[in-house]
């Protein structure tokens, strides 16, 4: 028998605590008597970080998903506004990435909480070799110290922090990720001369101001509707279609990131369109899915045409 | 009659309890195996007709251990370190090495290698295959002795 082997049966025949039939039948009549079991449980109930993490994450994705889902069954949720749930929910977080983000979350909350909650105390006045949660014991008939047992090898699993550190780590990566996919970073990002003249042409149609508008657009200028609903020059505009929505001044054009493409290297022509939208007094919030013509002239970016596909 | 069945039963824990006792005990430490095995065996007594039935008992009663033994709410296992005279020649580097194991293979190992109990049987109790238990043995002990700097085994 290698060293190794016979350690290993020295140290169990010594530390393992044998049990007889005796013991089984005395045990049963301590609790046919009615008498409680004497021995006590040694620890109090602890959850473990890592599931408590995973819980919250699925209970969080779970419960939003399912209120998201309950949600976009609904019919119309309010009275007198055309707005359906399921509008509510897309328009207000309804993605699953923003779920994820927020299950990561509190997965994260949830491990750090419980981890701090069960960690053992140590410094704090007891006995330094103590083990935690480890006292005096009682079993069967017999009280039997532990703290002679004072040296004990704690074998504590890593997993639990490995597990809220991935957590942590994919929630930094995920709100990195929503923080970066939500800014206008992409190569057809529209140049600043381009975004700095878009907010000024939604500000000049906001304000009803078809003088600042007619600086911000060339001589052909024309807005209009693929369709063909409607088609209009800027007097056209000045007369007839600026008048009209002055009477609605409760619609708004709110400018959001604005993208744009070259119609070709140094064209001087670029396509534009952006991620606004108008809202009006219904609460309908209209994707401002429209698109621009800008051309260089003057010096600078003028809107050449405007192809009207929002509300 | 009853004492009949008593007999029976004294025979059955003469039998399985030292195997269940050490195997709890590799499997959670001293402590909680003790509880362990006792609530097993105080199961089996209270459940004797049916456990009498059963195809592999000790193995049945291996799980019950496990499900009492999770009752503690302890994920840690704790190894005490006998004191000296008791164990004179047992390294305290065993005993880590042998908390860093898996629990099967630390099971596997103190059953088959420290306590000489053969492949079969311990595959019985843990509800696994023969090769599966060998492997366990094998590497927990390949694991104790590259913890230990062990190149060539020592014969007593």
């Amino acid at each position: 028998m290698s060293r190794i082997e016979s350690q290993l049966r020295e140290y169990f025949d010594a530390g393992v605590e044998r049990i007889t039939a005796d013991d089984v039948f005395a045990r049963a009549r301590v609790e046919e008597g009615g008498l409680e079991r004497l021995h006590v449980q040694r620890s109090r109930p602890t959850l473990n970080p890592a599931w408590a993490a995973v819980g919250a994450f699925v209970i969080t994705l779970l419960g939003l998903g399912g209120l998201a889902a309950v949600l976009s069954l609904a019919p119309n949720i309010v009275d007198g506004v055309d707005v359906g749930a399921a509008e509510i929910v897309e328009s207000n977080g309804g993605t699953l990435s923003v779920w994820i983000v927020a299950a990561l979350a509190a997965a994260v909350a949830a491990g750090i909480t419980v981890w701090f909650v069960r960690r053992p105390r140590g410094g704090d006045g007891g006995d330094p070799d103590a083990e935690p949660e480890q006292g005096r014991v009682k079993v069967m008939e017999t009280i039997e110290s532990t703290e002679e047992r004072a040296e004990m090898t704690e074998h504590r699993s890593r997993w639990p922090m490995i597990v809220i550190a991935l957590l942590a780590v994919a929630l930094v990566a995920a709100l990195l990720w929503m923080t970066l996919a939500m800014r206008p970073n992409s190569p057809n990002a529209a140049p600043p001369e381009i975004v700095e003249l878009m907010e000024e042409y939604n500000a000049a149609w906001n304000a009803y101001d078809v003088d600042a508008l007619e600086a911000l657009v060339t001589s052909g200028y024309r807005i209009h509707a693929p369709g063909g609903s409607f088609d209009h020059d800027i007097e056209s505009v000045r007369w007839y279609l600026m008048p009209l929505l002055e009477g609605w001044e409760w619609q708004t054009t709110i400018g959001g990131s604005f993208y744009a493409v070259a119609q070709a290297p140094d064209s001087g022509t670029w396509y534009v369109s952006s991620e606004g939208s108008v809202v009006n007094r219904s609460g309908t919030d209209y994707p401002q899915n429209g698109v621009w013509r800008v051309v260089v002239a003057d010096g600078g970016y003028l809107v050449a045409e405007h192809f009207f596909m929002g509300g | 009659m009853e004492s009949d069945e008593r007999q029976v039963f004294t025979r059955f824990v003469k039998e399985t309890e030292p195997r269940l006792s050490y195997a709890l005990a590799a499997a959670y430490g001293f402590e909680i195996g003790a509880e362990a095995t006792a609530d097993a065996l105080a199961w089996a007594w209270e459940h004797w007709e049916s456990l009498e039935e059963k195809r592999n008992p000790a193995g049945y009663l291996y799980r019950v251990g496990q499900s009492k033994a999770r009752r503690y709410h302890r994920r840690q296992m704790f190894f005490p370190e006998i004191p000296a005279p008791e164990v004179p020649s047992v390294e305290p580097g065993l005993i880590y090495a042998l908390a860093s194991l898996s629990q099967n293979q630390r099971v596997a190992v103190v059953m088959i290698h420290g306590m000489e109990y053969s492949e079969r049987e311990v595959a019985d109790l843990l509800g696994l295959s023969r090769w599966s238990v060998r492997t366990h043995a094998e590497r927990g002990m390949r694991r104790i002795r590259n913890a230990l700097g062990v190149t060539t085994d020592v014969t007593n």
